[in-house]
């Protein structure tokens, strides 16, 4: 059942044919038992084109195939950063600081994604999966006695939580406040929403970045406030839209990840057993779930007119590039729908494709491993424990909760 | 056509050839070299295209920028020979280039 109000559709303008026009909307929810990723199928296989054209939210173009996904991803010269929500979110009509470096293009991209690229490398991680297998096994501890728990909230995202706000040298007393406003910008629950909850981030953000600017503190947020572009000190409100970016970034994806992973898990036993019986397989089955269920759709601004597969794209049109319809290709990986722990490694694009690839990924895969490891060590069978799930797409897709029980 | 030699912490030892244009990251990418992932593509930016660069190459490399020199701090592992290999662009003098693969990149 659609239970928000849909953004009111727009005229299909005449430069968009209309064999390709469909009726989609990105925040579509749904209660059932096929997950987001799979709504995009659905999508796609209805579409004999490699683009499709809808006229809520603005109106924009999606495209289907994983080949011209990954362009739009990582062609700036055609592709601007600028704008990558639908609708648009306009930062200088609600003086809200856009945030970065998601919304920059080259070359002004680079020097402000360089403050954040060191924060979150293989070395960094590495050093916290101490910090996330402890907050793993505390939550998990205090829950799994009782033989039930709501996933998503009980779990799913408090660790990410735990870990950003660590990170941040935050109270983790915050956690609530800053998550519900990070899904408010990815899955408005009202027309105004992306950009009240977006204020709300502002609002929490900047007296913290503003005490810490100047500081010697090595948390990440007084790392961004004293970063350097170019030489120069990072502008108030530029560090400002770099800490929402990088602290709402963590809290909201990761959790997402980590409850369409295990409602798949919850529905396969075998699959429960096999890592229970073969722990090893364990890292590999944690990439092959986020490779599976891709939770991010982003947009972006089409810079001039073009010609893109076909299609005539017109200067400032908006244009989806959902990553799960990458890794479901099976052009780029075969039997791309099964979940395979033996699939061989490969780089996938749940995390995005050229410059904008989301720097924590590498983070968040860490996180979706090691809980999934302190999970089973726990709790080695599970099942859901309802009928169905409220699943939501989105920027970010999501799901409102996932209870799941367990025998102890 | 140049070679590059990768050396792994095993002992193990693998030669490719690889064309000019290419990236030492690009051109392990390419021939499936297991030790180098290179996640972000050649941005300097995820730090798991890390390999170290024999004694006997590292003058011919221009030196790193700040950029590559703030992650060689955060990559696994890192020796004063570090270098991300998406960073390193193949030229005729690097033929035969010699590099050691970290035992892990993540």
């Amino acid at each position: 059942m659609e239970s928000r109000a849909r953004a009111e559709p727009v005229a299909v303008p005449p430069h968009v044919p209309n064999e390709i026009v469909v009726d989609f909307d990105l925040y579509e929810k749904r209660r059932g038992l096929v997950p987001a990723q799979d709504w995009w199928l659905e999508l796609r296989d209805g579409q004999s084109s490699p683009l499709a054209w809808t006229p809520r939210n603005g109106g924009h173009w999606i495209a289907l195939r994983g080949a011209a996904i990954k362009e739009v991803l990582s062609d700036s010269d055609r592709f601007s950063s600028r704008y990558i929500n639908v609708p648009r979110i306009d930062h200088s009509a609600h003086s809200t600081p856009a945030p970065l470096p998601i919304s920059l293009d080259p070359p002004l991209h680079g020097p402000y994604r360089a403050i954040l690229n060191p924060l979150v490398a293989p070395g960094p991680v590495r050093d916290k999966e101490d910090l996330i297998r402890s907050v793993a096994a505390g939550f998990l501890d205090g829950f799994k006695d009782a033989g039930r728990c709501e996933f998503m909230s009980a779990f799913a995202r408090r660790i990410p939580a735990a870990v950003v706000l660590a990170m941040a040298d935050l109270p983790l007393s915050d956690a609530a406040t800053i998550s519900d406003l990070s899904s408010g910008v990815t899955r408005p629950k009202h027309p105004n929403d992306s950009t009240e909850s977006l204020q709300g981030l502002v609002d929490y953000f900047r007296p913290v970045s503003d005490t810490r600017r100047g500081g010697s503190g090595r948390d990440v947020i007084s790392r961004i406030v004293n970063g350097q572009v170019n030489g120069d000190r990072l502008g108030e409100d530029d560090a400002v839209g770099m800490v929402l970016q990088f602290v709402g970034a963590g809290l909201d994806t990761t959790g997402s990840i980590m409850g369409y992973a295990m409602f798949y898990l919850a529905r396969h036993p075998d699959q429960q057993h096999r890592l229970v019986e073969n722990p090893e397989l364990i890292p590999r089955a944690a990439e092959e779930l986020v490779r599976r269920f891709p939770i991010a759709s982003v947009g972006r601004e089409v810079r001039q007119d073009i010609s893109f597969h076909g299609f005539n794209l017109k200067t400032e049109d908006m244009i989806l590039a959902p990553t799960a319809l990458i890794n479901l290709d099976e052009a780029l990986f075969p039997n791309p729908v099964e979940v395979d722990f033996d699939r061989p490694s490969a780089l996938n694009n749940t995390f995005g494709e050229g410059q904008h690839r989301c720097p924590g990924g590498i983070l968040a895969r860490t996180e979706v491993r090691i809980a999934l490891q302190e999970w089973l060590k726990r709790i080695p069978q599970f099942e859901l424990a309802a009928d169905a799930v409220d699943f939501e797409n989105g920027i970010v897709a999501n799901m409102d909760a996932l209870p799941l029980k367990w025998s102890h | 056509m140049v070679k590059v030699v990768f050396n792994r912490e095993d002992g193990g030892r693998c030669e490719i050839e690889a064309p000019l244009d290419a990236s030492i990251m690009q051109a392990a990418r390419d021939n499936g070299i297991a030790g180098v992932t290179g996640e972000c593509g050649g941005f300097a930016a995820c730090g798991t295209c890390h390999v170290y660069v024999d004694a006997a190459w590292t003058s011919r490399l221009p030196p790193p920028t700040a950029a590559e020199l703030a992650m060689l701090e955060v990559v696994v592992s890192p020796q004063d020979n570090s270098r991300l290999s998406c960073q390193i662009q193949l030229a005729h003098d690097l033929d035969g280039i010699v590099l050691g693969l970290p035992p892990s990149q993540y």
